[in-house]
């Protein structure tokens, strides 16, 4: 559970493994102070989103600092890793991989959790709001920003499907 | 007639029955099911495309033996310190000289004229309680790990599961008067958990399973399990997990 939410908002196996070893070191110290009456789900989804969070932002901020650096070359969806499709997938597959990856780069992390959490996981509105530490209404918004930017992102996908 | 709005349509899960007003709308309107439909390909070409990569079933035990090895020397000071002396009430004391002293008894041959020291009695407990916990644990990672096609004879588990009820209770007992509040709900769900293995069918079915596995990892049980039980086995210096051996039928 924590790895399959790590791994989607991150993108990247390698970082997913980070953002659960973070994860359950983080709930590990911090057990004492868990609330046996709510839920541990909950507890160790919020603990997961905001390691997950915190890595994109630094991820983006060592990609921010390098491009002032003058490696002005390097986009940010391109040194995503481990990402890259197989070789023999065709490259339509491969197209649209890059693609959904690109797109969900470009959603702010909140706006990528608050995404994953309701339309991958499934979760409802108030569980997210109690992961994010946010209010119902605030969710929905950065749920639908995050709708409206990978729609319009993906259109091409999405009216060819 | 008032369309459902991006807003609105932008929460809506495949799966998920939407509100009646906003699912009476949809079956009339051609329009809105056309957008909601365009919405749920969009879903399901990132859900697609973001394939989740496989884990196996030991993926749960890597991490932790992971995280174990990272875990900082110094970090007794976040334990809330369950057989503290200073923070147990006399019940609790009580309970526990009564606990400990039985449990010298059942594990060590302890001479009848010597007196346990409230040191030796409290590392007795440390000790036997990390132990119960660490073949709770074996119980519950071999039923999260049975494969996720066909059933699981769970025969020997049930022994197990039986056996290790009445010490659970009896832990339960001790640590709730003791005023432990992290472990006591922590020993309830297991103790639920154990029931539920040693009284039900010898023979679970791949449904039964599942349901059991749900249990156990939305309660994160195991999880809690092995922080008390890794707080306790440094506490009482034991040794660490032995390795687990799966049974498959």
């Amino acid at each position: 559970m924590v790895f399959r939410v790590a791994y989607r908002m991150t993108g990247s196996e390698e970082d997913a493994e980070d953002v659960v070893q973070e994860s359950f070191l983080k709930a590990h110290r911090s057990f004492a102070r868990f609330d046996a009456r709510s839920s541990f789900g909950t507890w160790i989804y919020r603990i997961a989103v905001n390691c997950a969070i915190d890595l994109i932002r630094r991820r983006r901020q060592a990609a921010a600092s390098s491009r002032r650096m003058g490696d002005d070359d390097l986009d940010p969806v391109e040194s995503l890793p481990s990402n890259s499709p197989p070789p023999d997938r065709d490259a339509l597959s491969g197209q649209i991989h890059r693609s959904v990856a690109a797109a969900l780069t470009r959603l702010s992390p909140l706006e990528r959790a608050a995404f994953v959490l309701r339309h991958l996981e499934g979760m409802p509105i108030e569980s997210i709001a109690s992961v994010l530490q946010s209010r119902p209404n605030a969710v929905k918004q950065t749920v639908f920003r995050a709708v409206q930017k990978l729609r319009r992102e993906l259109a091409p996908f999405v009216g060819a499907t | 007639m008032n369309h459902i709005s991006d807003e609105d349509l932008a929460l809506l899960v495949p799966g998920e029955e939407p509100g009646a007003a906003t699912g009476a709308h949809l079956a009339g309107c051609p329009d809105c099911r056309s957008r909601r439909a365009a919405l749920e390909r969009m879903v399901a070409l990132v859900s697609s495309a973001e394939r989740v990569p496989e884990r196996g079933p030991a993926y749960g035990r890597d991490v932790w033996a992971r995280v174990s090895a990272t875990l900082p020397e110094s970090r007794r000071s976040g334990w809330p310190a369950f057989l503290a002396p200073g923070r147990l009430a006399f019940a609790g004391i009580l309970a526990l000289v009564l606990v400990a002293t039985f449990l010298a008894g059942r594990f060590w041959r302890v001479p009848q004229a010597t007196p346990l020291s409230a040191g030796v009695r409290e590392r007795i407990l440390v000790v036997a309680l990390g132990e119960h916990l660490e073949r709770s644990q074996a119980v519950l990672i071999e039923i999260v790990n049975a494969p996720r096609e066909g059933g699981l004879d769970v025969t020997s588990e049930q022994e197990r599961a039986n056996e290790l009820l009445a010490d659970n209770r009896l832990y339960r007992q001790t640590a709730s008067r003791g005023g432990a509040s992290s472990v006591t709900p922590v020993l309830e769900e297991l103790e639920r958990l154990l029931l539920d293995v040693a009284r039900g069918p010898s023979q679970l079915t791949p449904e039964d399973l599942a349901s059991l596995r749900q249990r156990i990892e939305e309660k994160g049980v195991l999880f809690k399990v092995r922080v008390i039980g890794a707080n306790l086995r440094e506490r009482g210096e034991l040794p660490g997990p032995p390795t687990l051996e799966r049974k498959r039928t």
